[in-house]
């Protein structure tokens, strides 16, 4: 039934009345000829019913055989509605229009999404992509992800894994950093523990290796702590080379100083801001704001962009970008001193740990200041510290000591 | 039923060939077989034609009697070549 109700919407059915003596004999007629009819309805002289406009036609012999008339009263379906949208012809054009932008607009890539970025920018791999040719409003059947990756990863040096998928109108681009490794020498090579840094030895604590340090000698950067080549005394043994390893802990000094403001800057919005209109066509970017100058004398941009698109992943190639520009003046907020020495302090208490070796130790320290102008202070840090300052450096085998050389 | 108890009904023999080979009767003696929803819709198969539609009464001719379907607002939903079906309010169904 279901399946005839359909393909008689798609064929396009009547509802027609029909006058006459025999109707009765109309239908069994057409019941004997395959005529498919439903829907029969009688109202006092009237009958109405559905039928086929294939059906219409072929009754026609029927009817004069059953002296009965037959009347259209309405024409459904399919093909009538599409003759009636015939007459509407810019919407069919429009239709037109929007299927083959549809399709067009579908055939290239609109956003780019990357995932798995913690150092790097993504500006940097977005110009990265953009010279192996992929960037937004790039045709996308054009190049083949598994030859991308490989150009990726030839061009970046710092990323270790690519994947780009495309689905739908997004090039998502998923990516890994390398880490880089740490400078090290193979446990099996020889090598010499060799100082960073100046300061005077504080405790030593050697595994392998030779190590004529003593405790207060002063070692300079460069300096060899503890050797790898062990040179025999007696002369039948040949040298020995081995992989020196062991900790050398120095004391060094250090000074920081800096000048600090009486006062922090403060960045404080006006609540003026002015919007300007982009509209993103096709890659293209198309300003719809009249005036382009903003009035203001500092301010902050910021971007945000409307992609249209149907469902997760099918972008349209249009988008809406609003960039917008507020106003701040900068407000100088008075501090006392103390405040200032406090900042002062941890301010450069960072800076020394970044000028100190991983492994550290406190002697001690001392911190002072003193206010140099109206509004500055100037603070200074300085301490005694310990260090571990031995990194190793390789050494070839058949080189010897360089005092054993000087002695040469 | 009601020739039963007239004592003896007769049953022909290809009632009793249908009977004994549990065949479906509608076809092996042409007999119209019913689907009734109801007061509202009935589904006649094997029946052999229209003899009268008005608003308040088909009548069907079958093989071998002519069913008489009374009541009101009575429409044809379809019909074919072999199978009918009517819909309305029925006060009654008779066989003549």
């Amino acid at each position: 039934m279901l399946f005839v109700v359909i393909r008689n919407f798609f064929r396009g059915y009547l509802l027609v009345k029909i006058r006459g003596e025999f109707i009765e004999r109309f239908f069994n007629m057409c019941a004997y000829r395959n005529i498919y009819i439903w829907d029969i309805v009688r109202m006092k002289d009237d009958t109405f019913f559905k039928m086929s406009m294939r059906g219409f036609r072929e009754c026609r012999d029927i009817c004069r055989k059953t002296h009965s008339r037959l009347t259209i009263v309405e024409k459904h379906g399919f093909p009538i509605w599409i003759r009636g949208l015939g007459k509407r012809k810019f919407f069919i054009l429009g239709l037109c229009l929007f299927i083959a932008f549809f399709i067009i607009s579908s055939q290239f890539v609109w956003a780019i999404e990357i995932h798995g970025l913690k150092h790097e920018k993504a500006s940097r791999i977005l110009e990265d992509l953009e010279s192996v040719g992929l960037k937004e409003g790039v045709y996308k059947n054009k190049f083949d992800p598994e030859i991308l990756k490989e150009q990726i990863l030839l061009k970046d040096d710092k990323l270790a894994w690519v994947w780009v998928d495309i689905k739908g109108n997004k090039a998502i681009v998923q990516v890994k950093e390398k880490v880089e490794a740490p400078d090290l020498v193979p446990d099996d090579k020889p090598c010499n523990i060799v100082a960073l840094k100046m300061g005077i030895v504080a405790r030593k604590n050697v595994k392998v290796g030779n190590c004529k340090l003593q405790e207060g000698d002063t070692v300079f950067p460069g300096d060899i702590l503890v050797s790898g080549i062990l040179v025999s005394e007696t002369p039948d043994v040949p040298t020995h080379y081995v992989h020196a390893d062991g900790e050398i802990y120095v004391h060094t000094w250090h000074e920081k100083v800096g000048e600090f403001n009486l006062y922090t800057e403060k960045k404080v919005y006006t609540g003026q801001k002015k919007k300007f209109c982009h509209m993103k066509l096709l890659g293209k970017k198309i300003s719809l704001s009249l005036q382009a100058k903003i009035p203001y004398e500092s301010y902050d941009m910021s971007e945000s962009i409307h992609n249209l698109k149907l469902g997760e992943n099918h972008y349209l190639g249009i988008g809406f970008i609003v960039d917008t520009a507020r106003e701040y003046k900068i407000v100088k907020v008075p501090m006392t001193i103390e405040q200032a020495a406090e900042k002062a302090k941890t301010k450069l208490r960072e800076e020394m740990d970044k000028s100190l070796a991983l492994h550290n130790k406190i002697v001690s320290d001392s911190f002072s200041y003193e206010k140099t102008a109206d509004t500055i202070i100037t603070a200074t840090l300085r301490g005694e510290y310990e260090e571990q300052i031995g990194v190793a450096q390789p050494v070839t085998v058949g080189e010897l000591p360089p005092e054993t050389e000087e002695k040469k | 039923m009601k020739n039963q108890k007239k004592g003896g009904a007769k049953r022909s023999v290809g009632e009793k060939v249908a009977d004994a080979l549990e065949l479906p009767k509608d076809i092996l003696l042409n007999m119209p077989k019913m689907a009734i929803f109801g007061n509202k819709e009935i589904t006649v198969e094997n029946y052999k034609g229209i003899l009268e539609y008005t608003e308040n009464k088909v009548r069907l001719n079958t093989a071998s009697y002519v069913l008489v379907i009374n009541g009101e607002n009575l429409s044809i939903k379809n019909i074919a070549t072999e199978i009918i079906t009517v819909y309305g309010k029925f006060s009654n169904i008779e066989f003549t």
